[in-house]
């Protein structure tokens, strides 16, 4: 093996053992998931004890059990009620005989009060450029948006070339929902609805730049405090300043992957047993596709925070000269929750879209934009692509700062001075 | 067989300062060198660009007979005067670590992390925190953790700073135990006395420039006979032909002007009546010449 990547693997080694063997990663990871657990034991627990003092109402209930299973099965034969308002869209849903077709909203709300349909889905006039959808529903079981999605896919992307419309078909519809209630009432979805998809969007995103600037933190610790306890003289002559840096931004990338794989993993297999408990809960599809361009952009964020932070603490001669100067990095990446207002009510804004591809703020913002609104994949992949070579760049830079802040021993870091250690640091 | 380190005119400037101004020398396998020199000096910097840690900029640096690289810079075991280890790790993790980023195996960066600390006398203390020990044992373990892969190579910057008499001669048995395995050692002091006493050859360097280079005893003698010591209770008011006293232990040493004749410092202790105890004529010290060196080189 080259001796480089000997020593990235040995650092890695190392730095890794370190942060897993501390008792705060242990208990920050395994946190979340005993929360979960709690919830799960403890609510029914308070339920169990309301439903007591109901007393007999329950018994009753019971009886009709049958028929509302009946009622239930009924429901899932029924046809997807379906409006087209665009023109640009070219699918003739009449052939499918799980869609019903319909001119105007009102007959189709009109069958859906009936009973006649589970649910109308109104494909509005500007669908192709943003993917609004409207979507009306007495009781949502996340199934028929599944297959509008589907049927939208596979559809546009066997029948057109045109790339406009592919790139639509590849993106994800956004829903306005709508409930329709037994009195034939029609409301927008409630706030309570409203707040769990945040939760389940972008408060999942929020998370993870709190993981992702905890474990820059961490690494610029680490960093400083090799600079503190003179280590970097006797590191210098035993791996190149590359190598240690890598190895470091990888062990703690991990560390931070692995915390997170916890988390996810414990939401997704506690939270649906939560259906019982919470209304409605369960329905919530998982988007795995969100997840996944969620963890690209953490991982690819947490490399330019990284290196970032690893270069502050290279470049500062302890960790509390160190503590200030990590806001250059918090508050960019914090930069897209000031302008959360304009991500959920125009993510395609000029300025939400400039956010996303600048590396420093692109991780949180295309986070909020993948959680409140579709993006092209294009833009998708070269956000990805300029975050990541921004942040090879930056990993090479703070490699250099590493070796050059030997330098600068006992002095204060100026501009002047960095550049100075930085042109005789080799 | 090539040198271990061969430093050829090598110069550093940072800003409008040159801190190291064309050194040279060569350091061959089983010897030690004496790398001694003032404060600021340049002799760190020249250490820091023989271990490629800053680039020259002018001049050239072979390690085992090619440029510093990767490779040649494992076979080097180095103890900086800047120096430390992680605090809140245990002892032997640490010793572990830099052993194989030396290039052991792990099984090897075990066992020679034990024997090392065995041989400072620290393995009782393998699994305590570095920040609980003692400031000696640090330096200790910083100095077994330099030789743990067996290096071609040991540079040692000032290893004996803040260490008591009993551990100064457990590292100097292990240095000259290093010796005799084959490695060429820079052993870098203000202590002119333990460089006297361990080095064959030494490198003398002042402002940047090399003052003294070579034999200690073949520099010693090309300056002739300049040392006078006289054990006697007190000196007279005028010593004849000296040009720098030093009283020590109740012994006069002097430094005699080049042609003095050293009787007559004999005769000046007799004809004030002064008994002489002993009256010795030396080789100059080290440390005589450092001084006479660097005062000259500074004056000039």
């Amino acid at each position: 093996m080259p001796a480089a990547l000997d020593g990235t693997r040995i650092v890695f080694a190392h730095e890794f053992r370190k942060q897993i063997g501390g008792k705060g990663f242990l208990i920050a990871t395994l946190t979340i998931p005993v929360i979960l657990v709690v919830l799960w034991i403890a609510i029914p627990l308070v339920r169990g004890i309301v439903a007591d003092d109901a007393g007999d109402s329950a018994t009753a209930d019971s009886a009709t059990s049958t028929s509302v299973e009946d009622s239930d099965n009924a429901a899932a034969a029924k046809p997807i009620g379906i409006v087209i308002q665009t023109t640009d869209l070219g699918v003739d849903f009449s052939q499918f005989p799980k869609y019903k077709v319909f001119a105007e909203t009102a007959a189709g709300l009109d069958d859906l009060r009936s009973g006649a349909i589970k649910e109308l889905f109104v494909i509005l006039p500007e669908y192709v450029a943003t993917g609004h959808v409207e979507y009306y529903y007495t009781d949502d079981t996340g199934e028929g948006r599944q297959q509008l999605r589907a049927t939208l896919r596979d559809a546009l992307l066997g029948q057109t070339q045109s790339p406009e419309l592919r790139q639509r078909a590849l993106a994800r519809p956004q829903f306005a929902r709508f409930t329709v209630a037994d009195d034939g009432e029609v409301a927008a979805e409630s706030g309570v609805a409203v707040a769990v998809s945040f939760l389940v969007g972008q408060g999942f995103a929020i998370a993870l730049i709190f993981t992702l600037i905890a474990y820059g933190t961490i690494l610029l610790q680490t960093v400083s405090e090799e600079k503190e306890n003179r280590m970097v003289e006797v590191l210098l002559t035993s791996a190149s300043p590359l190598a240690i840096m890598t190895g470091k931004v990888l062990a703690l990338g991990l560390a931070g992957l692995i915390q997170m794989s916890v988390w996810i993993a414990s939401v997704i297999l506690v939270v649906p047993r939560f259906a019982g408990v919470i209304p409605d809960i369960g329905t919530i599809p998982i988007d795995f596709g969100f997840l996944f361009l969620v963890l690209a952009f953490y991982l690819a964020g947490y490399a330019i925070a990284a290196a970032l932070m690893a270069g502050i603490g290279a470049a500062t001669t302890s960790v509390t000269e160190a503590g200030p100067l990590t806001a250059l990095v918090i508050i960019p990446l914090a930069v897209p929750f000031y302008a959360m207002p304009l991500f959920l009510s125009d993510a395609g804004h000029w300025l939400t879209r400039f956010l996303s591809l600048l590396p420093i703020t692109a991780a949180t913002s295309m986070m909020l934009r993948l959680a409140t609104s579709s993006v092209a994949p294009g833009e998708i992949a070269l956000s990805l692509g300029l975050m990541i070579v921004t942040a090879a760049l930056l990993l090479w830079l703070a490699s250099r700062i590493f070796r050059a802040g030997l330098l600068l021993y006992g002095q204060r870091m100026s501009l002047r001075a960095a550049w100075t250690a930085l042109r005789h640091g080799g | 067989m090539a040198s271990a380190l061969n430093v050829d005119g090598v110069k550093k400037i940072f800003g409008h300062n040159t801190v190291v101004d064309g050194v040279s020398f060569t350091v061959e396998p089983q010897e030690i060198m004496g790398l001694v020199g003032p404060n600021g000096a340049g002799k760190t910097t020249t250490i820091r660009m023989a271990l490629d840690i800053i680039r020259p900029d002018a001049g050239s640096v072979a390690l085992f007979g090619s440029a510093p690289n990767r490779q040649a810079l494992q076979r080097v075991g180095y103890l900086p005067e800047e120096r430390g280890l992680y605090q809140k790790s245990a002892l032997s993790d640490v010793l572990r670590y830099l052993g194989r980023l030396k290039g052991l195996s792990a099984k090897a960066a075990q066992s020679r992390s034990d024997a090392m600390l065995q041989r400072v006398g620290l393995y009782e203390h393998r699994a305590k925190k570095v920040q609980a020990l003692s400031r000696g044992m640090n330096q200790l373990a910083q100095f077994a953790s330099a030789l743990l892969h067996q290096p071609d190579l040991v540079i040692l910057d000032e290893p004996f700073s803040g260490l008591d008499p009993l551990n100064v001669q457990v590292m100097k048995e292990i240095i000259s135990e290093q010796q005799q395995r084959g490695a060429a050692i820079i052993f870098s002091s203000h202590n002119m006395e333990d460089v006297e006493e361990m080095c064959e050859r030494v490198v003398l360097v002042s402002g940047g420039n090399v003052l003294l280079y070579g034999g200690l005893d073949e520099l010693k003698r090309a300056r002739g006979i300049q040392n006078i010591r006289v054990a006697a209770p007190q000196q007279p008011a005028d010593v004849p032909g000296v040009t720098h006293t030093t009283v020590e232990d109740g012994q006069f040493e002097y430094l005699l002007v080049e042609g003095a004749d050293p009787n007559a410092v004999l005769r000046s202790f007799l004809d004030s009546g002064i008994p002489v105890e002993r009256f010795e004529v030396a080789l100059p010290s080290l440390r005589d010449m450092f001084i006479e060196e660097v005062s000259r080189a500074r004056s000039a």
